[in-house]
Order: C-alpha cells, then structure tokens, then sequence
C-alpha cells in the first residue's frame, strides 16, 4: 500500500559535454550546440578520428571541497558533483538533510576508465600485485558508495546496471521507495565514462558514427559514445510542500521491461518491450497516452533504434504520434550510457522550467521509416504538461518516465 | 501502488529455486551437500610459487538440459552457469508460462563484480591483435547486465528487469527489489537472485582485505575457522505473488516474510555502524510480525573471516540475546565459499531446504553441535523448522536479512502504522 501518492522533483545537478551546472547546460541545448568533438585516445580504435563527448576541464574541487579524492574513478567523480548540485538546489545543506535520503545510482559500465588504466598497467608490469586504493574504484558499487560516504547518507543506497537505461530505471526505484515510504527522499543519479571496450565494442559493432549523431535523418551512421552525469533529488509532495522548497516537476509514473531479444538484437517492429514499459508508466500516471505532449527520445542516431522508436511512438499513440514533437538530447551530448536518461530528465525539467523543447540537431534529411515531427535543428517553444522520457538499453531493458508539469 | 494485479495481501511465496554450486549444477545437488552436513573436501588450486588455494568452483557443464524456446549461447561462464541452472530447475514454472505470464515476470539479478572475466579478455584482445582482432560478438558480454538479458531471451519474459550491483551482498538486495516489483503489482513473478564468478577483481580486493585463507583444509566447519574460501555460484528463487501462485497451481515452497537491506556508509562511527547492521533484522521481524525467541534457524553471512564473524555474532547477540543459544546457526559458506552476490539467495534456497515437509525422514546428526569462539551454536546438519532467518553481513558495511517461512493459509497481519 502506498504511504505517499505524489513524487516531485527538487534539485537538479548535471555535468556533461555542454557543460556543468544546470544554467550552462541549459543554454547550450537551447542554442543547439553540438558538444561532440574530435579527441585523442591512447587507444585504437580503427578510425581515423576519434569522434567523443567529454566532460571538459573537470576538476571536482570545483564543486565540492573534499579533503582527498584520490581515490575516486573518474565516474564516481562527475556523480558526486551532481549530487552536490541537486542537493544545494533542493536546499539540503548539511544539516538540513533527512535522516533516510538514499542514492540509486544508474551506469552501463561503471569505473571503465579506471579498470582498463589498472589493466594496462598490469600488462607493461612484472609486478602482478594490485595496491588496495587502485581496486578501490573498480568494482561498480564503488559509486553509490562514494555517494553515500561523501554526502553523509543513510537511506537506501543501491546501484543498477542496465545499461542505456540505467538512468531512469534509477529514477524508477527511488519512485518505488518513495511511494512506499522506505525513503525521505532519493537521489536518482545516472553517471558513466568511455572506456576502450566500450567504443571499440561500439565501433567493431558499426553502431558508432564517424562524425556526428544525426538522430532519425535519412543519413544516421550511429551513435557517439560520450560521458557525463546527472543527478534529480526526488521527494514525497508532502515534504517538500512542508519544507516550502521549489518543487520543478513531478514524476508521475514509471515502467519497466524487457524486449527479450539478445543484445543488439530485435527488429524495427518487436516493440512489446516498450509497449509494455510505456502502458506500465501511462497506467501509473493515471493518464491516456493521448495526454503526452512531448516525447523525450531515446534517439541514439543507429539505424535500427530511430526506426524501432519511430515505430514504437505510432503503435501507442496511432494518429496522435504526428502532433508530438519527439526530440533526442543526444544529438547535441552524443550516448551518455546510463548517464543519458539522467541527462533526459534534466533536460525535461528545464523544459517545463523554460517552456522551451530542445531541438535534434544535425537532421538534415527526412527518413520516410521515421516520419515524425523531431523538431529539427532549432528549440521551440512549448507549454504542454506531460513528457514521456524513453530509454533502451543493450540487452532489451526498457525504463520510461512521465514527468508532469508542476502547476501547485 | 497502482499495479495490473488486484492482489492487496502483499503476500510473496517461492515456487521456484535454481542453483549452480562447487556441488554440481542444480539445487539437487546442493540439497545433497546440506544433507550430508558440513564436511567437505573441496577442490585446491595450486598457483605456482603460492600456498595452496582452496576454491569453490562452479561445476563443468556438458549442457545437460536442452534449451527452452530460444537457443541462446552465450559466451561467457556467467551467462552460461546461469542459463544452465534455471533450465534445469525451473523449467516447468518457466517453460510453461503462457504470453501474458510472460509479459508479467521480470528478472533481477545481482552480481558484485561483473562480467570481469569477458571484459579483461576482450580488453586484451584488442590490445594485443588491434581493433580489426577482436570479434565483435564478444562485446555484449563484457556488459554488466548480459546475464540478465540472457535470461529473458532465452524464456521470453518481457517483465521488469534489472542488474543490480549494490555491493558484496547485493544478493539479498536483489530479493528486495523484487519484493517491492511484485507488491507494487507491476509484476506477477520474478526470477531473482544472485551470480558471482572467481575473478581477477574479487580475489584482489578478498586479497587486499588480507582475509583469505592460506589453508586448503579452512574449508572444515570447526570453531577455529582460518578465513574466507572464494567462491563462485548461482542463486534464484521464482518469488510470485501468491494470487499468482493459486491460479498457476505451483507448489508453494515456502513464503518470504520480509526482507530488508541497510547501510552504513556515512561512516558515523562503531556504534551507528552495529545500530545499522541490526536495524534489517528488526524490519523483517516486524513485516513478519514475529518475535526474535519465533525464530527457529539462523543462516548467517559467517564468512570465515575472524573479525567479521565476531562483528555478526555481536548483532545476533544484540537482537536475540539469550535465546541465541537455542537457536541452531548453518553457516552455509563453509560449503560453498564466499560467493558475493550469490550467497544470500543460497542461504535462502537452504532455508527453503529446512522447510522441508515433516513427512520427509528427519536427518539423523553424526557430528554434534558445537560452540564456537563467538558463542553461536553450529549444527553439522540442517534440522527442519518453521522458519528461518537470512542474515548478510557486510565488510563493505552494507547489511541484509530475509525472513523464510513454511506457506500457512493465515498469517498475523501487520498493524498499520
């Protein structure tokens, strides 16, 4: 039986390829800008340039003042900054905290950076030993843990795996946990890095582009992998009304599934999976899919996902599908991994915040299998009340998000 | 919540097991194990230029169970110990579901330090042979969540699922999470449970900790236990809400009580850290509506490392007092080793074991009972009771319980808060 019946949201925190803080980034998907660029990677990859989103010139003294943070992998890192950001927006300074916040934290590949830096040290070692504080970061609870040590928490602190959509499926257990009441208020956090498997994985796949995500066009090669992370602080209405803090969006329903196809497997119209995540989160939003007004799209710019997402948004909305915009963030951040879905809900707060709706950018050609309004290349403005966020992981996971607008 | 199924009662039942351990595959062979008590000779492996290891590996598998459905062979061991498992213990709760059955079950799996095997060698692959080396197939399975996904491929279960990877005993996590799935009614039944594989991560960090055990005979259940054995298992349990489990006609194996995880991260000294190992006890006796002198059988984390097993004594000290004494304690890792994430939902499955109906021949104990330095009183063989408790203990400072009790028609309910 549910303790409470409504979760909102009230701190946003976000560190990515256009940028920290939530006014930066903002701006920079309200203007379009592309935060995808050519690196230097001290691997090969089999392409000539290397195409990533990096966070850039992070350094987490910016955020937060730890004494040593040595041992923190780089994912850990760009989550605790998050989490700094949404707890000071929420107004949870130190004292004021409750006593059961929780963190559920989203990655596909947890501390990749850190696991192949202490693999390519032991391949030009003779020394096979492994010091303590280099495993420290490896294992993936490493991040929640961090987390909870830093930021002094005592609720519920877990951490989930499923790839792509790891984010909201993060986002997903805090809402349980909430309802429920076994927590005050939860962190949802979604954060990852690039490794080598990880690109080489992609590339080796053909599901990563040479230049630029180009989400639902004619033209789309792939995706870009990128890194980054994002944080929203959830709470019971009651609280947060009783606190008097700004509330920026509810949550109003979530759905879980799994398309049971392999990984990388599946076609264009096996979406079972996502009908059923999406009649889970319409159901619990108490809502008809009829009332989105705006689809937040998984959209990794590879050939069969758009088209699968494509088919996916007609088969439950039928003629309804034309008069939604349907954009995707990652043609702008490129594939956050677990972290995107996080970045998507920042993204459909701000949203709500700014009545604006972020543009996919790079679409240059329509594609005839994906023939929706994708608002193309430019923002727009916007005042509708519910947001559909999708997301898809490798291995068939399914996590859809509805958020509502919040009217008082 | 606001869930597909009219089941108010929150009632979860176990209707299903499946198990892959150093005894062979199948929970047949656990069952064997426990029966003949807690002596063993496990497998030693010997590193050169090392003490012998003692480890607990999973069995060889000939893939004797044909696959259901879909033909899903994965290439990593994970995947595989999995598959194999779950197609021999519970292919009839499994390969019997219906379309919409299937859309109503979910997976959740936890396993602490992942696919570390396939991602080292792909990862060494690459560096060694170059981008154009490495065969692409290989990739999905250095992801954490490709076990998972094999599962529903393999059964077709569009329900939930999730990976999770909480921490050391995020096994038990793993049951909560599926607990909340089915009360919340977003699903009718969930394979859950945990998997661990012995790794480069897992042996350096039990290295790190300097608690592994340098005798290959520590494997013996004796009151002066050297350290931890690592091991590698698989534990699930098919938990169904109980409307679910009448309709279907599944035999009932036993009910889930409660089951609660805490965590002492924010490091606010030795006495919040006991305080938070002992509050996960105190919940599920609570969602059970049972006193601590109810319990009648104890599976402790007990580990075999010396400081954490007087750490967990002091909490079953701390929450039954002396009434610990009466209360039968099975430390079940002195069979199957420390396998992390699969660990809590095998001491489950032994819970499940001492359930057992009454019209079974009771086991007849060679060994006797003995107290060990902590004051718990160890049996060699696992009695049959009524209900059991399920405790994790973490080094990580993350703590876990489970409630298990044989399924009665009523049971007290909980008064509202």
């Amino acid at each position: 039986m549910n303790v409470h019946d409504r979760v909102v949201v009230t701190g946003t925190g976000v560190v990515s390829p256009l940028g920290s803080g939530v006014a930066e980034f903002h701006q920079s998907l309200s203007e379009g800008r592309n935060g995808i660029s050519t690196v230097s990677l001290p691997w090969d990859t089999g392409y000539k340039t290397n195409r990533a989103g990096l966070v850039k010139e992070f350094e987490l003294s910016d955020f937060i003042e730890l004494g040593n943070c040595e041992t923190l992998g780089r994912t850990a890192r760009l989550a605790v900054a998050a989490c700094q950001m949404a707890l000071e927006q929420a107004g949870f300074a130190t004292d004021a905290r409750p006593r059961r916040l929780g963190v559920i934290v989203g990655t596909a590949m947890g501390e990749a950076m850190e696991l192949e830096r202490a693999l390519e040290a032991r391949r030009s070692a003779e020394d096979l030993s492994v010091e303590t504080n280099k495993i420290a970061p490896l294992p993936p609870p490493h991040i929640h843990d961090s987390i909870a040590r830093i930021f002094c928490l005592e609720g519920p602190c877990h951490l989930v795996t499923t790839t792509c959509a790891a984010g909201n499926q993060a986002i997903a257990w805090a809402f349980d946990l909430l309802k429920l009441g076994q927590a005050d208020a939860v962190l949802a956090v979604g954060a990852d890095t690039i490794g080598y498997v990880d690109l080489l994985g992609f590339s080796r796949l053909l599901l990563q582009a040479p230049d630029c995500c180009q989400p639902f066009d004619l033209g789309r090669k792939g995706t870009i992998l990128s890194e980054g992370a994002a944080a929203i602080l959830l709470e019971p209405l009651a609280r947060a009304k009783r606190r008097g803090v700004k509330i920026l969006a509810e949550i109003a329903g979530c759905g879980l599934s799994c398309d049971a196809a392999g990984p990388f497997a599946g076609t264009v119209t096996d979406v079972r999976g996502l009908t059923v995540a999406a009649e889970r989160a319409l159901r619990q939003a108490r809502c008809r899919p009829e009332h989105i007004q705006y689809i937040s799209a998984h959209g990794t710019g590879t050939r069969l996902n758009d088209a699968k997402e494509t088919y996916f948004i007609k088969a439950l909305l039928g003629e309804h599908a034309y008069r939604v915009p349907v954009s995707s963030i990652k043609s702008m951040l490129g594939h956050c991994q677990g972290a995107a879905p996080s970045l998507q809900a920042v993204a459909c707060v701000l949203s709500f915040q700014h009545n604006l709706i972020y543009p996919t950018i790079n679409y240059r050609t329509p594609d005839p299998e994906c023939d929706l309004d994708y608002v193309p290349n430019q923002a727009r403005e916007w005042h509708g009340d519910m947001i559909m966020s999708t997301s898809s992981g490798v291995g068939g996971n399914n996590a859809i998000v509805i958020f509502r607008r919040w009217t008082g | 919540m606001d869930g597909l199924t009219s089941d108010v009662s929150g009632r979860v039942v176990v209707t299903g097991m499946a198990g892959s351990t150093c005894f062979g595959l199948g929970v047949r062979q656990f069952f064997s194990a426990l029966e003949k008590g807690f002596a063993v000779n496990p497998s030693t492996d010997r590193i050169p230029g090392q003490q012998p290891q003692a480890f607990r590996r999973f069995p060889d598998l000939a893939d004797p169970s044909p696959p259901i459905g879909r033909e899903i062979r994965p290439d990593d061991r994970l995947s595989r110990q999995l598959l194999a498992a779950v197609r021999q213990d519970l292919r009839m709760q499994l390969g019997t579901l219906d379309p919409s059955e299937r859309a109503n079950t979910g997976v959740v799996i936890a396993n602490w330090s992942g696919n570390f095997r396939s991602y080292v060698q792909f990862y060494a692959a690459a560096r060694t042979r170059g981008p154009g080396g490495v065969n692409p197939v290989h990739f999905p399975p250095t992801l954490l969540n490709y076990p998972t996904a094999q599962l529903h491929a393999e059964f077709g279960l569009t329900g939930s699922s999730a990976t999770i990877s909480s921490g050391r005993a995020s096994g038990l996590d793993a049951i909560e999470y599926a607990l909340m799935r089915l009360r919340s009614g977003e699903d009718e039944r969930i394979v859950a449970g945990g998997i661990e594989e012995i790794n480069d991560l897992n042996m350096g960090v039990l290295e790190c900790s300097e608690i592994l055990t340098r005798s290959d005979h520590a494997d013996r259940v004796c009151p002066e236990r050297h350290c931890s054995v690592p091991g590698e298992a698989v534990g699930v349990l098919l938990l169904e809400i109980l409307s679910s489990a009448r309709r279907s006609g599944r035999a009932v194996l036993g009910e889930v009580l409660g089951c609660a995880t805490s965590q002492a991260h924010a490091n606010r000294g030795a006495e919040h850290r006991q305080q938070t190992a002992v509050m996960p006890i105190h919940q599920v006796m609570e969602m059970a509506v049972m006193k601590p002198t109810d319990v009648e059988a104890i599976f402790p984390s007990a580990s075999g490392c010396p400081t954490e097993d007087a750490l967990e004594a002091d909490v079953l000290k701390q929450v039954f007092g002396i009434s610990l004494a009466s209360i039968p304690v099975y430390p079940i890792k002195s069979l199957i080793g420390e396998c992390f994430a699969a660990a809590g939902p095998l001491q489950c499955i032994a819970a499940i074991y001492a359930l057992r109906p009454s019209d079974e021949p009771e086991v007849v104990e060679i060994l006797p009972a003995a107290t060990d330095r902590n004051g718990l009183v160890r049996h060699a063989k696992i009695r049959r009771c009524s209900n059991a408790l399920i405790y994790s203990f973490g080094r990580d400072q993350r703590y876990g319980a489970a409630l298990i009790g044989r399924y009665q028609e009523r049971r007290p309910e909980r008064a509202p808060a």
